[in-house]
């Protein structure tokens, strides 16, 4: 009987251990690499020359961040990693049009 | 075929869809797909290789994925991402030919501003050639006409000034000579009044002579300011009569005071003055002795031109 009790509890703190080990861990990196993505794109101007982009990802980094209060976390990696994307997405965009309108206006006083 | 047998059968049909099932990709991984195929187009590959490589990575990493089974979830996620990284490759690879673009007109603008600017320097290199050449002509006139050969002047303006000079003096001394030819005892009663009117012309010809200017361009004009000097040098004159209003020929007339000077008068009894130095304000006392009689004026000079007759008795 006592060998049978030690045995259970053996067994109820290995899955214990599992359960905690296994369970995922709130993606605070990623969601501050979103937030720094954000921020890229912001100071390049992406709220005017790409807003689409740039809304999506802070929509999905305000996602993010309710999915880990809500104790979500595989959607809210899943969210910051695609606002991530978004905001470099953004960037490259408003980088894109900046040169592109110099280069027309480069062109056209030439 | 019996029940047990038809069983199997829907047994493996139905592992079969699933099977298949798990193979379809998903609507995130053709349009990362589409978008790297587009990045490729793009010339991404040559202007921004480093973003088209990491979206190559990303989409090799979502179709493997989705080759070992993962999860759907993840397997869109990494579709998702190569989409995205992709979509920045295209974008970085236009940025950078919108660059080159602004440089290679930049760089077009530039040569042609620098094609004029040596058009511009050539033409004046050209006409500088053409202005020395002139000096160097006028200059080669100018000593041959005064005959010497001017040394160690420091500046073309000193050398300029130096040949006026010489050219002043060698006219002024022509004019002399011949003076002095036509004062010879024996032309002296006609000829009075024309030395009288010469030195005028000379006086006058020696204020142009000194106005005259020659510039490095090798234009000729009259500079205000040196004929100014020349006409503001103090001349005195005037007649010498006796009581009775008859001019005195022959008198001697002295100049004393701040200027001194002897000459004597014509047949009219004119004489005339005039010194080296320009015209100041200061006290003349002037002399005249016509035989046994004599006579003097006192005259404050305020002018460059003074007219002062004077009565012997």
């Amino acid at each position: 009987m006592k060998k049978k009790l030690i045995l259970f509890t053996v067994f109820v703190f290995i899955l214990f251990l599992a359960g905690s080990c296994g369970g995922m861990k709130p993606p605070l990196n990623q969601i501050t690499d979103a937030k720094m993505a954000i921020s890229k794109a912001q100071a390049l101007e992406a709220e005017h020359f790409a807003p689409l982009y740039f809304l999506k990802a802070k929509e999905k980094l305000q996602g993010a961040e309710g999915a880990v209060k809500e104790g979500n976390n595989e959607t809210a990696l899943e969210l910051a990693l695609k606002a991530k994307a978004d905001a470099e997405l953004a960037a490259a965009l408003s980088k894109k049009k900046v040169a592109e309108e110099k280069a027309r206006t480069v062109i056209e006083e030439d | 075929m019996d029940l047990k047998s038809l069983k199997v059968f829907l047994v493996f049909l139905v592992f079969t869809i699933m099977g298949c099932a798990s193979y379809q990709p998903p609507a995130e991984l053709i349009m990362a797909e589409k978008a790297f195929s587009e990045a490729r187009t793009s010339q991404a590959g040559k202007y921004a290789p480093v973003e088209f490589y990491e979206a190559e990575k990303s989409l090799g990493k979502a179709k493997e994925s989705l080759k070992s089974k993962e999860n759907m979830s993840k397997v869109k996620l990494y579709a998702y991402q190569a989409q995205r990284k992709a979509e920045v490759a295209k974008a970085t690879a236009d940025t950078r030919i919108a660059e080159e673009k602004i440089k290679e007109t930049t760089k077009k603008r530039r040569k042609t501003v620098l094609n004029n600017k040596d058009a511009e320097l050539k033409a004046t290199q050209e006409k500088l050639a053409e202005l020395r050449e002139d000096a160097a002509l006028m200059k080669g006139a100018l000593l041959n006409a005064a005959g010497k050969v001017i040394v160690s002047p420091s500046s073309n303006n000193e050398r300029m000034a130096l040949l006026e000079d010489e050219l002043a003096k060698k006219r002024i001394a022509e004019k002399i000579a011949r003076l002095e030819n036509q004062l010879r005892p024996s032309a002296r009663p006609e000829k009075e009044r024309q030395i009288i009117a010469l030195q005028q012309k000379i006086l006058e010809l020696e204020a142009k002579v000194g106005g005259l200017k020659i510039n490095s361009a090798g234009e000729a004009r009259l500079s205000a300011t040196g004929a100014n000097a020349r006409a503001e040098k103090l001349v005195v004159s005037g007649t010498v009569k006796d009581s009775e209003g008859s001019p005195c020929s022959g008198a001697s007339v002295t100049l004393k005071g701040t200027y001194a000077g002897k000459t004597i008068t014509d047949s009219n009894g004119f004489y005339s003055f005039s010194t080296d130095e320009s015209a100041p304000q200061g006290l003349i006392y002037i002399t005249a002795e016509c035989g046994e009689k004599r006579g003097s004026i006192k005259i404050f000079s305020t002018d460059h031109s003074i007219k002062g007759d004077i009565i012997v008795n």
